[in-house]
């Protein structure tokens, strides 16, 4: 089954994602910061990324560029969810495969649909 | 009437000099009308006719004496030639009587003549002498026939006699004789009135402007005989001119200065604009406009005209009456210097001295409540400074404190927009993160009810409580967090009413005592307070409220168990209350950041943040309310220690 990544750090928003992905058959790698998280998917190099914003270390968006600069990790799609609605995303031209911008708070179904979608 | 004619004509020509011939053609024409047939009486007759008209003709010519005289040379010479015949005729006697009355009455006729011409060349010697104007008569060469006491006094001579023969151009300035030669030549070419100005030199060679109308002289046959000069002193008139040229130069100057002032350009250009115009309108060497500076203690050469290089922005004098523009400050006037060396009213500074200045003015340069400095304007040369010039002086210092003013104010408006526009910022970006934070905790509640609600899953109970559990914590998080945004809009909006009263810490304490014991009931709370403390000027309420917010934290982050100490001290003017824990301690970059709303340490080794991040905000909003401070403390060892302080009711 597939491996997915979730950066998030809130500890409760991250068990929520990771617990309903979990017991749907996936894959779960958590981290709780940027640093943690771009370490973990240059090693387990994970099918899809579920990435929070406003993260302690750095912004999601500046990792989103990271990964675009990266090669190795620049193909692997991402579904943002985020609880800063009114900070429009930049969007595609940051990251070619951004999937999708989820604006907390998510659904457990809307979650589960959204990856499932993604993974396609 | 040949005879009649021709003896009146002989008669004419001797009486106007012709000599005896005229006299003996006369004798001869009288002879033969006689022997024609004429009588004696009609001969004394035509004789009589002839003066008179003679005399009538003599018209303005002043020789009467000379003609007179003729006259009765012709009278006896007629007496003689009719004797023969008379004697004969009508006895000698008779003759001689009629002879008599004829002369009497020629003579009658001479005298009154000669009178009214006498008076008349009198009122005109009367009306020459009182005219205020100076009245010189030349000769057609130039030469003075005739000067009145004004005409003299101006060309340097007590009497008018005196000047009599001197030529008139010897009292015209060389260089404006070819204007007064060529204006005589005009006169003289069209017998009109000229006049012209020009630099009148007296006899010492002293100089005075005068204004000089010339006429010709004509005689009786309306013939040029010389000219006559009304000349009038119009160094009164052209000093006048003067001042008001030179008013009109200063109302130039402070006309510009006000354009200038209004125009958008910086005050130190201004400044500088300032100090040149006041040195081309007052023609001085030097001109100094000084600022007061920051401790009034002194004067700093803001801008200035003359002074040596490196003067400017550097030199400094003394703003406590030790220099004419201290002294300046201190009389609150206009102060004017004749003579520095002279000067006792004040020391004069050393950059007047090392200038060589003599003579100087300065005023006072004024602003909202006290003076902005003083503008000064000085001469190496003494000098008089008048009124006019010191008001000049102060109108273009009016004018840039005026300018200084505006300014000012459109700086503090441009702050006061910037603040209002930073605080506006502030809002956005606080809204923002209040969103952000809403949403977090919200996102939790969702995300794990609609995780209980799925149904193509089935949780285990020990799941289904940790899921509701989490929704429990989470909802708490958020009420929190609504509470304390809601404090902290009250806050902001002034709605909370922090009014200070007199009291005893005890007043603090005594209320949130036992709020304190139950939330430190996992930790060992102490109280290092000692009764003996003043009394503070605070709203008990919310000192309390700082107080539980602080020690709540530290119970947050301390390890159970641990001591949370309360102390408080004087210190100044103000009560210092500390809270100290014996947790982690905040991180060296954070202590005072965290004081922003929502902060979240970057740093990997602070404590994981627990509160909504609003708590030390509105603990720095209340105690500032209050009149105090509130800082993280800086110190030896672990935990963190957080102080505040709060006004003493009486300062030491």
């Amino acid at each position: 089954m597939s491996k997915i990544l979730v950066i998030e750090d809130d500890i409760n928003i991250r068990k929520f994602i990771a617990t309903n992905l979990a017991i749907r058959g996936y894959e779960v790698i958590e981290a709780a910061n940027a640093t943690d998280g771009l370490s973990k998917l240059r090693d387990a190099s994970p099918a899809i990324l579920l990435l929070d914003i406003k993260l302690p270390d750095m912004s999601g968006w500046d990792l989103l560029r990271i990964m675009a600069s990266d090669e190795k990790i620049s193909g692997i799609p991402v579904v943002v969810i985020t609880a800063s609605a009114g900070n429009m995303p930049p969007g595609p031209e940051v990251y070619e495969n951004l999937r999708r911008v989820l604006i907390k708070p998510v659904s457990a179904q809307e979650l589960t649909a959204v990856v499932k979608e993604s993974l396609v | 009437m040949d005879r009649k004619e021709g003896y009146t004509n002989a008669l004419r020509d001797y009486l106007n000099g012709a000599g005896e011939n005229a006299l003996e053609e006369a004798y001869m024409l009288g002879r033969r009308a006689l022997e024609q047939g004429t009588s004696a009486m009609d001969m004394a007759i035509i004789h009589h006719e002839a003066l008179s008209t003679l005399l009538q003709n003599a018209g303005t010519s002043l020789d009467m004496d000379q003609t007179k005289l003729r006259m009765a040379q012709a009278g006896k010479f007629l007496a003689e030639c009719l004797s023969p015949f008379e004697m004969a005729q009508r006895g000698f006697q008779e003759t001689i009587a009629a002879l008599k009355t004829l002369n009497e009455h020629l003579e009658d006729e001479v005298r009154l003549r000669t009178q009214a011409l006498s008076e008349s060349e009198e009122r005109y010697r009367t009306l020459i002498q009182i005219s205020p104007d100076g009245i010189t008569v030349t000769d057609l060469k130039g030469q003075i026939t005739l000067s009145n006491q004004q005409a003299a006094l101006l060309h340097g001579y007590l009497d008018p006699g005196e000047e009599i023969g001197i030529d008139a151009a010897t009292f015209v300035a060389q260089e404006d004789m070819d204007q007064v030669r060529s204006m005589a030549e005009r006169v003289l070419e069209t017998g009109s009135i000229q006049s012209m100005e020009y630099a009148l030199q007296r006899k010492d060679g002293s100089r005075v402007n005068v204004e000089a109308r010339v006429t010709l002289m004509l005689d009786a046959g309306r013939k040029p005989q010389g000219f006559v000069g009304v000349i009038r002193d119009i160094t009164q008139r052209k000093e006048a001119e003067r001042k008001l040229w030179i008013k009109t130069l200063q109302q130039e100057a402070v006309a510009a200065l006000g354009q200038l002032a209004l125009a958008d350009i910086g005050l130190a250009q201004l400044m500088h604009d300032l100090v040149m115009l006041v040195t081309q309108t007052l023609d001085v060497e030097f001109c100094e406009l000084l600022e007061v500076t920051g401790d009034g203690e002194d004067l700093v050469l803001r801008d200035g005209i003359g002074w040596r290089d490196g003067s400017i922005g550097t030199t400094t004098v003394s703003a406590r009456g030790k220099s004419h523009a201290g002294f300046t400050l201190l009389s609150a006037n206009p102060v004017i210097v004749t003579d520095l060396a002279a000067e006792t009213r004040f020391t004069p500074s050393s950059l007047l001295l090392e200038h060589h200045v003599v003579s100087g003015i300065t005023v006072i340069i004024h602003s909202d409540s006290q003076p902005y400095g003083v503008l000064g304007a000085h001469t190496i040369h003494r000098r008089d400074f008048t009124t006019d010039e010191t008001h000049f002086l102060q109108s273009m210092a009016n004018t840039l404190a005026m300018a200084i003013k505006n300014r000012r104010l459109l700086e503090s408006e441009a702050r006061r927009r910037e603040t209002a526009e930073r605080a506006n910022d502030e809002r956005l970006r606080m809204l923002a993160v209040v969103n952000h934070e809403l949403r977090t905790p919200l996102a939790s509640i969702k995300g794990f009810a609609s995780t209980l609600l799925a149904d193509d899953v089935v949780w285990s109970p020990e799941n289904q409580l940790d899921f509701i559990q989490t929704i429990n914590d989470e909802a708490d998080k958020l009420s929190n967090l609504i509470e304390q945004l809601l404090e902290l809009t009250k806050i902001e909006a002034g709605r909370v009413v922090i009014t200070p009263v007199q009291q005893p810490l005890s007043d603090i304490f005594g209320p949130i005592m036992a709020q304190l014991k139950t939330l430190t009931r996992h930790h060992n709370l102490v109280s290092d307070v000692p009764e003996s403390l003043p009394p503070v000027l605070v709203n008990s309420q919310r000192s309390g409220q700082v107080l539980v917010n602080l020690v709540e934290n530290a119970t947050k982050y301390a390890p159970e168990s641990t001591q949370i100490t309360i102390s408080a001290c004087v210190e100044g003017d103000f009560m210092r209350i500390s809270v100290a824990d014996q947790g982690a301690g905040f991180a060296p970059g954070d202590v005072q950041k965290v004081f922003l709303p929502f902060y979240r340490s970057d740093d990997p080794g602070a404590p994981k943040s627990k509160g909504a991040g609003l708590g030390l905000y509105i603990c720095q909003k209340l105690v500032e309310a209050q009149g105090g401070r509130i800082w993280i403390q800086e110190h030896e060892g672990p935990g963190a220690i957080v102080t505040f302080t709060l006004p003493l009711a009486t300062p030491f």
